[in-house]
């Protein structure tokens, strides 16, 4: 039996999140699954976890998860070492960078990866995401107050380029975090839901069946979605200023 | 107040006659007037003289609706005021309110004003026209691409709001209730119900964490959503006590309000069934009271008043119904909210529920869905639902969510336009067609209900 950690569930909600949290008690119905809020100690502390999900969380919770998890960082960096599933989306990503810089206030974040984020909060960017990850076609959507900027240290560990859509900011294609079995993407909730692809992929590498709950549909939505992606008359939405 | 000059004569009068020729053919709220005249004068609205007394109304959802009540009341009683009745509720939709009201020289022709003003719009609407009193429905998450989340929205009317201004605020929503906490402010609140039982299903709480220890807030009352009776077991945040309390619903035709300071209690009449309806209509009195009128003259003038019916609608053809909800367009709490009442529906027969409230009705502008999967569509997972219908643009993504919600596949069907779902559905299979309609894609909507109302006038 697998072991399955939602971290700090109660304060990463936002975006379409709880999505991802009802697919994964349906995708791990017969897994074990640890609820871990913002105030709990974190299960993979202690004992192993096969895979922490880490869902979208607005900006007062991105200071505190980070500070609640600073003191672990060298366990979740063994972990992550030793092959642990991490999987962040949305704001959640952000955790993991080197810092935070608030309209001028720099918070400092885990560092497990060699990027910082610049919140700005106008104008808010609305983008659909199209792009290929081994083979693998990816579909998202970003809303975000956020441009991130990835260090060298991002070169081998970045997740996907972008085909369409901005990602890490808007002159750079490179979009979220793969390294070992760490999958990360600011791309908003519930990306994992809506890539059927690549959470089979991510099953297959956990030794789990990889059926997913309402497989068809959800390749059916994500195969009309590619067409609607890819399509050059295809635009972008507004940005919120 | 900046001088007028030359510039603004011309912009006004550009936008005054713009708004005259649009009425002329029959529309109603426009932001174009504004637009014409900021082009003409980019300081227009600086300009502008400000109506003696100005009131505000925002908040997620609601505003619409307390708007029209509350200007409802002031027409019965005579009250000439400015007012943006139509859901124009942007910077621009309340400059053109406003426009309205000036006369060709620039004069402003009213001493009110009563502005609904979404959230966003309030940094740019309240430095300049600073209202005495700023009404807040309710603080909800709301569309991802423009408000993110009640954090921010929180912080952007806390930046907005004047320290002179009046709050008047909803003491079971712990989050719009902690706004400009320097403010001078009074409270309402609705009392639990006779048999009202909470609803402890929704996905979506915004509220689950104390803001301040991080610690999961305790419920005593769980109304919906972060709305009702809570306390943090840390710091002991709480409700705070109100002033105006709606206690009990006399036999659903009539709401009693009690004023705290003087132990008064006043029926009104009751406009609207639903709970949010009950909220809309307590603010709305609470502000026309805190404006000054006495509750004899609320309570006489309120029995006329009526609900924008495109919020809910109700047509009957012999034994059948055709109900339209609107969800919002890419508003889960609203969609949520609109599900929960036909999950409620009593002695409706035979249920078809059509979701037609897609946001962004273009083939090549592709959109974001996430919100559905805040939404509770397991509340329309009950056996009097017969059939549950998608038409958008990203229907496949429409179904995804369902089946993952517990629908049975045999319930759902999909088509890719309004005027296609409607078409697939025989009305004689149904007693009651329900449509969870949006904001923006109104001519699929009325195409859909023309389609509906003909099948159903026809098998009466």
């Amino acid at each position: 039996m697998k072991t399955i950690e939602y971290l700090f569930y109660d304060a990463g909600t936002l975006f379409g999140d709880y999505g991802h949290y009802y697919y994964f008690d349906q995708l791990f119905a017969s897994e074990r699954i640890i609820r871990t809020g913002l105030n709990d100690t974190p299960a993979f502390i202690n004992e192993p976890v096969d895979l922490v999900y880490l869902g979208a969380m607005n900006e007062r919770h991105q200071i505190m998860a980070a500070e609640r998890l600073l003191p672990f960082r060298d366990r979740l960096i063994s972990c992550i070492e030793n092959g642990m599933h991490f999987l962040a989306t949305c704001t959640a990503m952000d955790i993991l960078g080197q810092s935070i810089d608030y309209e001028g206030k720099t918070q400092a974040m885990l560092g497990l990866f060699d990027f910082t984020v610049k919140f700005q909060r106008w104008p808010r960017i609305n983008q659909f995401v199209y792009g290929e990850w081994n083979g693998i076609e990816l579909t998202g959507h970003k809303s975000q107050f956020t441009k991130t900027t990835f260090g060298p240290g991002m070169d081998d560990r970045y997740f996907f380029k972008t085909k369409r859509g901005m990602g890490a900011n808007p002159t750079d294609t490179r979009e979220g975090i793969h390294y070992k079995h760490v999958y990360a993407t600011q791309c908003m909730g519930p990306f994992f839901v809506i890539n059927p692809g690549l959470m089979k992929h991510i099953l297959r590498e956990l030794d789990l069946p990889d059926d997913l709950p309402a497989e068809a549909a959800a390749f059916e939505a994500h195969a009309n979605r590619l067409v609607e992606f890819k399509h050059p008359r295809a635009s972008q939405a507004m940005e919120v200023s | 107040m900046m001088k007028k000059g030359l510039r603004f004569i011309v912009a006004l009068f550009a936008a005054k006659w713009f708004a005259r020729t649009v009425r002329l053919f029959g529309h109603g709220g426009s932001h174009t007037p504004a637009r014409i005249a900021k082009r003409i004068d980019p300081a227009f609205f600086e300009k502008i003289e400000r109506p003696a007394k100005v009131v505000c109304i925002t908040g997620t959802n609601g505003k619409t609706t307390v708007n029209n009540i509350v200007s409802q009341v002031l027409t019965k009683l005579g009250i000439g005021h400015a007012r943006n009745l139509f859901g124009s509720n942007l910077h621009a939709g309340a400059v053109s309110t406003l426009i309205e009201m000036l006369d060709w020289r620039g004069r402003m022709t009213v001493d009110l004003a009563v502005l609904e003003v979404d959230e966003i719009s309030t940094k740019t609407v309240f430095p300049y026209l600073k209202p005495d009193i700023v009404a807040v429905t309710v603080l909800f998450r709301d569309s991802y691409a423009r408000n993110a989340h009640t954090d921010f929205i929180s912080e952007l009317l806390n930046d907005a709001i004047p320290e002179e201004s009046l709050l008047i605020l909803n003491s079971d929503d712990l989050i719009s209730s902690s706004l400009a906490p320097d403010n001078q402010r009074c409270f309402f609140s609705v009392d639990r119900l006779p048999g009202e039982e909470p609803e402890t299903t929704a996905l979506i709480n915004d509220l689950s964490l104390c803001p301040t220890c991080r610690v999961p807030i305790d419920y005593t009352f769980q109304r919906y959503h972060h709305i009702g009776r809570a306390t943090c077991p840390s710091c002991g945040m709480t409700n705070a006590g109100a002033d105006y309390v709606t206690t009990k619903l006399e036999n659903e035709h009539l709401i009693e309000i009690q004023e705290v300071s003087t132990a008064s209690v006043h029926g009104y009449k009751q406009i609207g069934a639903n709970i949010t309806d009950i909220y809309n209509e307590t603010l709305a009195i609470v502000l026309l009271r805190e404006m000054g009128f006495q509750p004899e003259t609320i309570a006489d003038a309120i029995t006329d008043v009526k609900v924008k019916s495109s919020r809910f609608d109700e047509e009957t053809f012999g034994d059948k119904r055709m109900i339209s909800i609107m969800g919002k367009d890419q508003n889960p709490v609203a969609t949520t909210r609109a599900f929960a009442v036909i999950g409620g529906l009593k002695d409706a027969g035979r249920v078809c529920v059509l979701i037609v409230n897609e946001s962004i009705d273009l083939p090549f502008c592709p959109e974001n869905l996430a919100y559905v999967y805040d939404v509770n569509v397991e509340y329309l997972d009950r056996p009097f639902i017969k059939t549950i219908g998608v038409a958008s643009q990203r229907r496949h993504d429409y179904v995804q969510r369902l089946l993952l919600g517990h629908i049975a596949p045999e319930k759902i069907i999909s088509a890719t336009s309004e005027k296609e779902l409607a078409n697939m559905i025989n009305v004689d299979d149904y007693d009651t067609i329900v449509l969870v309609t949006g904001t923006s894609n109104a001519p699929g909507i009325k195409e859909a209900q023309t389609i509906l109302r003909t099948q159903l006038a026809a098998s009466r």
